[in-house]
């Protein structure tokens, strides 16, 4: 088992150090820098330019050196005192930038996972175990739909909705009176208060999903003669559905746990920008917009490496999980 | 005239005797905090003379705001799609050395003392003399003198280090007659409250552009006891040293942290700009991730006819939305208090709509700039291309293709007229001849027209969101174009990214606008004409040393156009026309519309809201602003 683990760690590092210099190139790839808006705001402030002091600004800024030279800065930089560079548009340090936001944004993807699994869970059980019934039939029905509807478009009709019927306007994690002020009690009962509509709007298709796996799993259990036989044993249902076969049924949810955690830290990009919520999508977003280069490529970055321990630790998983993975580990 | 004159100088005289030095009033606020003792009282904040404000002492000319005195307080609600920037705040926060009642309609005769109190051209219009106002306070409530003029002068535009890094070196209008190699305007100090500015020729366009230059006082006055800490002359090595250290810096890199530091007109409603002294009626109290607020400047040197201290409103707050539909239901839902920028043409309707609803009000008024201008590049470097753009022909042909009334009708709700400075007929069967006449003859298998030189010919148009009407209009462009049997490929790009690839010459068609309607002042201040004429531009500002020389007419134009800019108002009036008469036989671009009326969305709770007048100006006054 050690092994296992020590192998598989080390297996990830040369995979890090190649998304490091995928994500740099990504974000290097298109013409346009930081320049751009520099030498934009010289000239509406009247100063026109040319090509020598064009030259000079690029200097400047060391956007003349190599895009090798570049890159091995900018690593260094945040491999030795976290450094990941400045925002060119927000003209602040990325790793304040991207903190900010985070935490909001992990709060709104956490809230989100519970809320998926604390209604599908049960209700894919249900489904399940009463197929055919009205409400199979009803969770079914409300399933495809949510699978179906784009999550933006379900954020803009619970807008019009909202707006029409209610009056309000349900944009943002705050009322505005709120916004501005410190964290208090009554600040999260506001946040709470506004909080559901992106935690519905995101977690519908994942619970719609969720529901779908659950009920095929969990039917493919029920039909196995181990099932059977208890039941004829007489033993009691309950105890005989989450004894074996729903443990049997949630492993995919389990093995996919790795991948949430870059899900959790990126968010619905485009469901968070059309419910102007305060995350860390639509600011990705608007840096790859902007070639915000030391922003972009820090979250793509991170995103990059959330991704490899997300899976790294749905190995361990696994392994921990499943006796046939670790010995295959080992062997190898 | 002159009767006017008297009755203005008269009605000031009385406006400032009303407002005697021992009844200044202030926020509560403001009481609050002198009352604990972390403020001066009153009198002490403002100037000997401050600016009174009233109906005749007015950005708003008297026809188009009914001026009533305000009471204090409230927090001012309004939106932005930049990070950085908010459109509407900035330019609330405009401060010019010199004002002018109706601003962008100045006359030269009614310009006065803003910041300063009071100046004197001398007879040859080589010589401008201003006298600033005693106990003005920056708003940390450190003076503010000539020595702060100097230090501008001396320390940032004549240093050497600062000047090749870029930001604050002389700039075209500040060299004599706007020549781009003109002789640098000479700053001089006479006493700790007066200071000269002169230029080797008569230039007497200068002070109009210290009246209307989107407010820059921070060209001039640049608070010295702040940025001296980031400054070789007046800092110790070492100092600066720790300083670069801490900012992440190379040594000797003082000029990126000075300019880092240093906020200028263009940077007024940056994030960072928190903390750093201003003249402005607001300052940054605080920034978070999606809001900046701003807090009134408690050393803010204007008061109302009763001696209020201005602004009003004591609090501004400036919401970043990534969406423009979120702007959209936020407005309709009353969430919003001011919206200028992002109330575009094509939801004219939808505001109008739920107007009573929202609790607002849509107030059109004019704008100072005609929406969407078209740029073909005519010095592109592929060579098809550059032949078709220089073609007169070509460029008639698309501009008189174009379907304006549909634009007007469709986009702008008939708030628009066709422009006056390209000839604005709609003739498609016309601009068809002409292109055969060019040579565009034969087409590929899809009926489109190929190039003279037999490959598929691309009319590529390249555009950025600047505000919502832009999209409608590249669509109407596009379908109007099409119907020439041109292949048009409309594609959207973010701003930066667009001015980027003007930049470096590699846009064929962009679109942006352009202040059409108040040439005479403003041309080539955005240098929109240099979009269509990129690489000739560049020969003109470098005195021949790169670009390439292009045809007569263009230079023609451009010298047109420094002359305009550095003649009083009459000659500039005049003069104009003759810059309007190249660009009307030459089609240098293309506008679509002109004359457009704006909607300026203004909570019903909001009072001194301009009714007639330009949209700008409007905004341009937030100081009077105040909630019912």
């Amino acid at each position: 088992m050690v092994g296992y683990i020590v192998g598989r760690i080390l297996q990830v590092v040369p995979l890090l150090v190649a998304l490091s210099i995928v994500s740099f190139l990504i974000i290097e790839l298109p013409p346009g820098d930081y320049l751009t808006s520099l030498i934009l705001r010289l000239e509406q402030s009247g100063k026109q330019l040319n090509d020598e002091e064009v030259l000079r600004l690029k200097k400047q800024y060391g956007l003349d050196r190599p895009a090798v030279v570049r890159y091995s800065m900018w690593m260094w930089r945040i491999l030795r005192d976290g450094d990941f560079g400045r925002s060119f548009t927000w003209q602040r340090p990325v790793a304040e930038v991207i903190t900010e936001r985070i935490v909001l944004t992990m709060v709104i993807s956490i809230a989100t996972l519970l809320f998926t699994w604390v209604v599908a869970v049960p209700a894919g059980i249900y489904s399940a175990v009463r197929q055919y019934s009205p409400f199979d039939y009803a969770a079914t029905f409300f399933g495809f739909i949510g699978l179906s509807i784009p999550n933006f478009l379900l954020a803009l009709i619970l807008m019009w909705l909202a707006f029409n019927y209610l009056d309000v306007a349900v944009t943002g994690l705050f009322s505005p009176e709120y916004a501005d002020s410190d964290w208090s009690l009554a600040k999260v009962g506001n946040m709470l208060s506004h909080i559901w509509v992106p935690i519905l709007v995101i977690g519908t298709a994942g619970t719609a999903g969720i529901i779908r796996v659950m009920r095929g799993c969990l039917l493919d259990e029920l039909r196995k003669q181990y099932v059977i036989t208890s039941r004829a044993k007489g033993l009691a249902e309950a105890r005989l559905l989450f004894k074996y076969p729903v443990r049997v049924a949630v492993n995919p949810l389990i093995s996919t746990i790795g991948w949430l955690l870059p899900a959790i830290i990126s968010g619905e990009t485009i469901t968070a920008i059309v419910l102007n919520l305060p995350t860390s999508g639509p600011m990705l977003f608007q840096a790859l917009l902007a070639q915000d280069t030391y922003l972009a490529a820090s979250f793509v970055l991170i995103l990059a490496f959330l991704t490899i321990i997300g899976t790294l630790i749905s190995d361990l998983m696994l392994a921990w999980l499943d006796p046939r993975i670790r010995y295959e580990g080992v062997s190898r | 005239m002159k009767r006017v004159s008297i009755l203005f100088v008269l009605l000031l005289l009385l406006s400032a005797a009303a407002a005697s030095a021992d009844n200044y009033m202030e926020s509560p606020l403001l009481t609050a905090m002198v009352s604990a003792g972390d403020l001066p009282p009153v009198e002490d904040r403002l100037p000997a003379q401050p600016v009174v404000f009233d109906a005749s002492w007015n950005d708003v000319p008297t026809e188009d705001l009914d001026f009533q005195v305000g009471k204090y307080g409230g927090t001012l609600r309004a939106v932005r799609t930049h990070p950085n920037w908010d459109a509407d705040v900035w330019a609330m926060l405009k401060e010019t050395l010199v004002a002018s009642p109706g601003w962008m309609d100045a006359n030269p005769k009614d310009l006065r003392g803003n910041v300063i109190l009071d100046y004197e051209v001398s007879a040859d219009g080589t010589t401008f003399t201003f006298t600033m106002r005693e106990g003005l306070k920056w708003s940390d409530g450190m003076p503010v003198t000539t020595e702060d003029v100097r230090f501008t002068y001396e320390d940032v535009h004549m240093n050497d280090e600062l000047g090749e890094f870029g930001w604050d070196i002389l700039q075209q209008w500040m060299r004599t007659r706007n020549q781009p190699d003109g002789e640098p305007m000479l700053v001089e100090v006479i006493d700790d409250y007066t200071f000269q500015v002169s230029f080797p020729e008569s230039y007497p366009g200068f002070i109009n552009s210290l009246a209307v230059f989107w407010g820059t006082y921070r060209d001039f006055l640049k608070p010295k006891h702040h940025l001296m800490n980031f400054h070789p002359e007046y800092t110790s090595a070492d100092k600066l040293a720790d300083a670069l250290a801490e900012a992440g810096l190379e040594e000797g890199e003082w000029y990126k942290l000075f300019l880092q530091e240093d906020h200028n007109t263009w940077e007024k409603t940056n994030t960072t700009a928190d903390g750093f002294p201003s003249l402005c009626p607001w300052i940054i109290a605080d920034v978070t991730p999606t809001v900046t607020l701003w807090e009134r400047n408690p050393y803010y040197f204007k008061v109302d006819s009763e001696g209020q201290q201005l602004p009003y409103i004591d609090r501004v707050r400036s919401e970043y939305v990534t969406d423009r539909e979120t702007i959209n239901l936020k407005i309709v839902a009353g969430e919003l208090d001011i919206v200028e920028r992002e109330a575009g043409g094509p939801n004219l309707p939808f505001f109008k709509e739920n107007e009573e609803r929202g609790g607002y009000n849509v107030t059109l008024l004019q704008q100072h700039f005609a929406p969407v201008d078209i740029y073909l590049n005519m010095t592109h470097a592929d060579p098809v291309w550059r032949g078709l753009a220089q073609d007169l022909r070509f460029r008639q042909a698309l501009n008189m293709a174009i379907n304006r009334q549909d634009i007007i009708d469709k986009v702008f709700y008939g708030f628009a007229s066709l422009p006056e400075v390209v000839p604005s007929a709609y003739d498609p069967a016309r601009a068809n001849a002409l292109l055969d006449e060019i040579g565009l003859t034969a087409r590929d298998s899809d009926g489109n027209r190929l190039g003279p030189d037999g490959n598929p010919l691309m009319i590529p148009i390249e555009w950025a969101p600047e505000s919502p009407d832009f999209q409608p209009v590249v669509e109407l462009l596009t379908r109007d174009w099409t119907e020439l049997d041109l292949d048009v490929t409309p594609k959207e790009l973010q701003q930066d990214l667009l001015h980027e690839r003007e930049r470096s010459n590699e846009i064929k068609i962009s679109l942006n606008w352009d202040d059409l309607e108040k040439w005479w002042l403003f041309a080539t201040i955005w240098g929109s004409p240099r979009f269509a004429t990129h690489s000739w531009h560049l020969w003109y500002t470098s005195g021949g040393e790169s670009g390439e020389q292009g045809p007569d007419w263009v230079y023609e134009f451009f010298d047109q156009i420094a002359e305009v800019r550095s003649s009083s108002y009459e000659d500039a009036q005049r003069l104009v026309k003759g810059a309007q008469q190249i660009m009307y036989d030459n089609i240098l671009y293309i506008p679509t519309v002109q004359k457009l009326r704006k909607p300026l969305l203004t909570s019903v709770n909001l009072g001194n809201v301009p009714t007639s007048g330009m949209v700008l100006v409007g905004v341009n006054s937030g100081e009077q602003l105040f909630f019912k």
